[in-house]
């Protein structure tokens, strides 16, 4: 399916494509300029690497890829729908059925079993065999023996684990990966993105990863680094 | 998608129900006040209906005053009836050999049949006949237990009646028919006793005050209505009542009472609003984070709404049940007591129409209440965790949900209004409710913008406590509405309170008559003044003719069409007599509003002396006209003057009063007042009572105090009800400390990181707090003072006072007990190592 997108010259298809694109936000000291004028394409299936300093607008460019939060100017294509243009029922729909993000913190449901936590992506789109395939999942994870633990009862890494399998349950063209092994020792850091770089070859998924870890960034095909909201580095 | 809400609700509640103690303290004590007391005036209703026929003492009640009935009239009750008693009511002082221990009773003289329903019980199980038989040259009598146990008279003692003497055989434990006895018969103890035995004693004489009645237990094949009003209709000077209708004022009283309890316990139910919106608040804060993760993995924001409104409508159905049964179990629980001290039969049931409206109450106030911190935690952006920025500063949420929000509040105005018996008073409830919490946000909007303006004072004490009122996340709002209504309803019991005891210690005046006499016959006029006088320590004897009668018209039109304001209903009110009164001269220190008296040998045409209430009631003017039914003969007056009186001095007086002619020829009784020194009043009542025993002898101390024990239970019940609306208060104001001391408590602990004594956090967050209660104690003592004003004039009739004292004083305390909670919870942040905090952020 996601071969369709491929063109015969066999340069991809942008899953990303923004243009122009500007993010302002209002504060006490006045408007603040987030993002200055971005442009930035990414062909389908990439694994795309995000850097700079703090402040460079890394969390916000992923946030606005992700349908989370509003451009102020330009254009924002996903996965062949315009941010732009989405209502708000729209864009929660683009979330669940065309993105996936893993949180430095996992924000995983504290009242919900790893199972569930899984599960919850595909019972709100109305699967019917929701937990059957979240067992699935989880078990490809490594957590077959983990699936009625509560996030409480799991290590950092386990929590982690469960948050990659619920981005990627609903099969999305697009996980968007915030700092993912930034509460992790180095032995679990390792485990967690060798199974996210797994998980979205095996699932075609493009791959947005914000770092700071210069060799993790080598590990993606594209290294995009932001600065004072402009994009001062983009290479492959 | 119903199905995939509710999982998720329930998946959600799954660290269980601890932090809703307060949700459910709140929404169930408010549902089981209304609960309780909709349960209890139901129950006392069916209670009078079911036993009405017990209550009536008979299937119908015929009645007269002052003669028995005739022959002709006995023989048409006794037509249709299978069995008939009849008995005579009346007062009279009974007399103890002791003087002192003389006391007005209320004396029922009974025949061989009585009582054709229930069981009249007597101590040792003694039966009735048996126990007021004659023994002897005296007969027996059985006597309320009160006048027992306050030591008049002991079982055995001989007391005597008019000339009659009488041997006490028994105490009354159960007089079924008390309830539906006429008038205020069953104000004074009771003490019955054998029909024969008071034939010849002298009561029963010219000008007697009696209430000759008949109770009929009917033939199966009689029908009721037409019964009851053919003999009405025949007989229209008799009083007929059937047991439908055993005690009509008792009904009205319940009913009455019914709406006041259900308004106080509506109240009990906003307030505890106050804190269900808290507690919804505190906990939507703690799900922050969730709400942003459903949405992150693309959940609607109707699907988040809906998830967290289910768990709102669970836990408020939790709150509401627990509040039905509770409810529910104290009205049972407390049955016999209630009966005891309203003397009426309970029919406890549990009622589904009642179940049905305090359901429909309480789910309305949990919705309108959870509404808005539902919808404003719904805006929780996705976005706040990839910052782990989830944040509980105060938004709000659309113009929609505001006007849900109206639309529930005025759905439950209009459910008040509509289901309250007399729905003046709810809809007066209403707009009190609605303007303290206009009054209220108001002020919190004020106190924020005053802290804004007031800029960084140089005392950083003054400054952290200013910055606190207004900065992002402040609960001033909250606090100021909890407080505010809190100390507003406890500001109004106290005042109701200290004016329901002013009006008891005022209502005996420093210098109020000793007695009042009834029934004076125009022939013992000269024999009765000469004894009253010839009694040392006795001065200013008042005695004016007592005229029954009736007003048919004011202005030339049928009083009701006279009446412009209700508070003159009393005077034309169908049920009962009213009397007049004529005289020569202005009575004692008259005061004259307008117009003059007449000539004191004035002789002519009637005029008429009103009083300025009802000249008010009637807009009336002078040279305006009243007639008077008297003894079947119309009189016309014209109005003379309008004159001022203090009813409460007790000086004799009436409101309608006319020139001598030509009521001085109609045959008549009179009515006396008298004062007299301390101790020579048992010798005057001894001597007046032998001498006269037709004269009916009120010591007006002994009436007074029987007024005063009623007062008494009427503001102990209001101080039970306030105290139920009070221990609502106190749990928001607990509710909305614990939440705050989340916050306040990280503050304290930061402050004291940096190195803030205690003192000095304590002062912080007292001068905080005291200057919103401050401000919102101010605006409560004149709300408050408002609401008992309308309680006290609008609802009782009576005169209000403003009671400063008392208003300020409740509101320190009130004050004090909302601070001291919340430096309670600061205080023992504080005790806690900031370990503990810090590493918890």
């Amino acid at each position: 399916m996601r071969g369709e997108r491929t063109t015969l010259d066999s340069k991809p298809e942008p899953i990303i494509s923004l243009h122009n694109l500007w993010l302002e936000l209002d504060s006490q000291a006045g408007i603040v300029q987030i993002l200055r004028g971005i442009d930035l394409e990414v062909p389908n299936g990439e694994s795309v690497s995000i850097s700079g300093p703090s402040g460079a607008g890394k969390t916000s460019l992923v946030m606005i890829i992700g349908g989370i939060e509003n451009a102020t100017r330009g254009t924002v294509t996903v996965a062949g729908q315009s941010l732009i243009d989405l209502d708000e029922k729209n864009l929660a729909k683009f979330r669940r059925n065309s993105v996936g993000i893993v949180f430095q913190s996992f924000h995983l449901i504290p009242t919900m079993t790893a199972l569930e936590n899984v599960a919850m992506p595909l019972e709100l789109s109305g699967a019917s065999d929701a937990f059957a395939q979240a067992e699935a999942d989880l078990v490809t994870v490594g957590l077959e023996r983990r699936l009625d633990h509560y996030p409480s009862q799991l290590s950092g890494g386990e929590q982690q684990r469960v948050a990659i399998a619920r981005a990627l349950i609903t099969h999305p063209e697009l996980i968007l990966a915030d700092e993912p092994t930034g509460n992790l020792d180095n032995v679990n850091s390792e485990n967690i993105i060798n199974l996210l770089f797994e998980r979205c070859a095996e699932k075609n998924a493009t791959l947005l990863l914000i770092t700071h870890q210069a060799e993790l960034a080598e590990r993606c095909k594209r290294h995009i680094e932001l600065s004072d909201g402009k994009i001062v580095n983009n290479r492959i | 998608m119903i199905s995939t809400v509710v999982k998720f609700a329930l998946r959600d509640l799954r660290h269980g129900y601890r932090g809703f103690w307060i949700f459910f303290g709140c929404l169930a004590l408010g549902v089981a006040a209304i609960m309780g007391v909709t349960t209890m005036s139901t129950s006392l209703l069916n209670g009078i209906e079911r036993d009405g026929k017990l209550l009536l003492g008979g299937d119908i009640a015929v009645g007269q005053q002052w003669q028995d009935l005739s022959n002709e009239q006995r023989i048409v009750l006794e037509e249709n009836t299978e069995h008939i008693t009849r008995f005579v009511e009346m007062r009279t002082l009974m007399r103890t050999p002791d003087a002192r221990n003389s006391i007005l009773v209320s004396l029922k003289a009974v025949d061989d049949v009585y009582p054709l329903y229930g069981t009249f019980e007597i101590n040792e199980g003694l039966n009735l006949s048996d126990a007021v038989e004659r023994d002897g040259k005296d007969w027996g009598a059985v006597v309320d237990a009160s006048i027992v146990e306050s030591g008049r008279a002991e079982i055995g003692e001989y007391v005597s009646m008019g000339t009659a003497s009488f041997k006490i055989t028994g105490i009354i434990r159960n007089e079924p028919d008390r309830i539906g006895s006429s008038g205020s018969f069953a104000f004074w103890p009771r003490v019955i006793v054998h029909r024969d035995a008071i034939v010849n004693s002298g009561l029963l004489g010219e000008g007697s005050r009696s209430y000759y009645e008949y109770r009929l237990k009917l033939n199966e094949d009689v029908d009721l209505n037409q019964l009851t009003s053919g003999i009405a209709e025949k007989y229209p000077l008799l009083d007929v009542r059937d047991y439908h209708n055993a005690s009509p004022n008792l009904s009205e009283v319940v009913q009455r009472l019914g709406v006041l309890l259900s308004l106080a316990g509506l109240t009990t139910l906003l307030i505890g609003g106050v804190g269900v919106s808290n507690a919804v608040r505190a906990y939507m804060d703690t799900r922050l984070s969730t709400i942003a993760i459903f949405k992150c993995v693309g959940a609607s924001k109707n699907f988040v709404f809906n998830v967290y409104l289910t768990q709102t409508l669970l836990l408020s159905t939790i709150g509401i049940i627990l509040g039905i049964a509770g409810g529910f179990a104290a009205t049972s629980l407390s049955a016999a007591a209630i009966e005891r001290m309203l003397s009426v039969p309970l029919a406890l049931s549990f009622n589904f129409s009642n179940v049905l409206i305090v359901s429909t109450y309480g789910m309305l106030t949990a919705l309108l209440f959870t509404l808005w911190p539902l919808a404003c935690a719904l805006n929780t952006t996705p976005a706040a965790l990839f910052r782990n920025a989830v944040s509980n500063e105060r938004q709000t949420a659309s113009w929609r949900f505001a006007a849900t929000s109206i639309v529930l509040a005025a759905s439950l105005a209009i459910i008040v209004i509509a289901t309250a018996h007399e729905q003046r008073f709810a809809i007066w409830f209403v707009i009190g409710v609605t303007l303290a919490w206009i009054a209220f946000r108001v002020i919190s909007a004020l106190i924020v913008k005053t802290a804004k303006v007031m800029g960084r004072p140089r005392s950083s004490i003054a400054r952290l406590a200013i910055t606190n009122l207004h900065r992002p996340g402040s609960s001033t709002s909250d606090i100021v509405l909890a407080i505010g209504l809190g100390l507003s309803v406890l500001i109004a019991t106290a005042m109701v309170s200290a004016n329901l005891d002013k009006q008891m210690n005022s209502l005996i005046p420093e210098k109020a008559p000793a007695f009042f006499f009834m029934g004076i016959q125009s022939s013992q006029l000269d024999r009765f003044d000469e004894l009253v006088h010839s009694i040392d320590g006795v001065s200013e004897l008042t005695v004016l003719p007592y005229i029954p009668g009736r007003i048919t018209a004011i202005k030339g039109m049928h009083p009701r069409d006279a009446l412009v304001d209700e508070g003159g209903e009393w005077l034309i009110d169908d049920n009962g007599e009213r009397a007049f009164s004529y005289t020569a001269n202005p009575l004692g220190q008259v005061t004259m509003i307008e117009g003059d008296w007449w000539p004191s040998d004035y002789s002519g045409s009637p005029l008429l002396s009103v009083h300025k209430d009802v000249a008010d009631s009637f807009a009336l003017e002078i040279g305006d006209s009243i007639t008077m039914n008297i003894l079947g003969r119309d009189i016309t007056g014209k109005v003379r003057n309008v004159r001022e009186l203090e009813w409460r001095s007790m000086q004799l007086n009436f409101a309608v009063m006319l020139s001598p002619e030509p009521l001085r020829s109609i045959p008549h009784s009179s009515i006396g007042t008298v004062h007299v020194t301390e101790e020579n009043e048992f010798v005057l009542q001894e001597r007046v009572a032998s001498a006269f025993p037709n004269i009916t002898v009120i010591r007006i101390k002994d009436a007074l105090n029987r007024v005063n024990d009623l007062m008494i239970r009427g503001r102990n019940a209001a101080r039970g009800i306030s105290a139920v609306t009070i221990i609502a208060g106190v749990l928001v104001l607990t509710g909305i400390v614990i939440s705050e001391n989340r916050r306040r408590a990280y503050e304290s602990v930061l402050l004291k990181t940096i190195g803030a004594s205690r003192r000095y956090i304590l002062t912080v967050f007292s001068l905080e707090y005291l200057l919103q209660g401050g401000i919102t104690a101010v605006v409560a003592v004149l709300l408050g003072s408002l609401a008992s004003w309308a309680v006290i004039t609008v609802l009782m009739g009576w005169e209000w006072f403003f009671m400063p004292l008392s208003a300020v004083s409740t509101a320190i305390l009130g004050l004090s007990i909302s601070l001291f909670l919340g430096m309670m919870g600061i205080w023992r942040a504080l005790k806690h190592r900031p370990l503990f905090y810090l590493r918890n952020e």
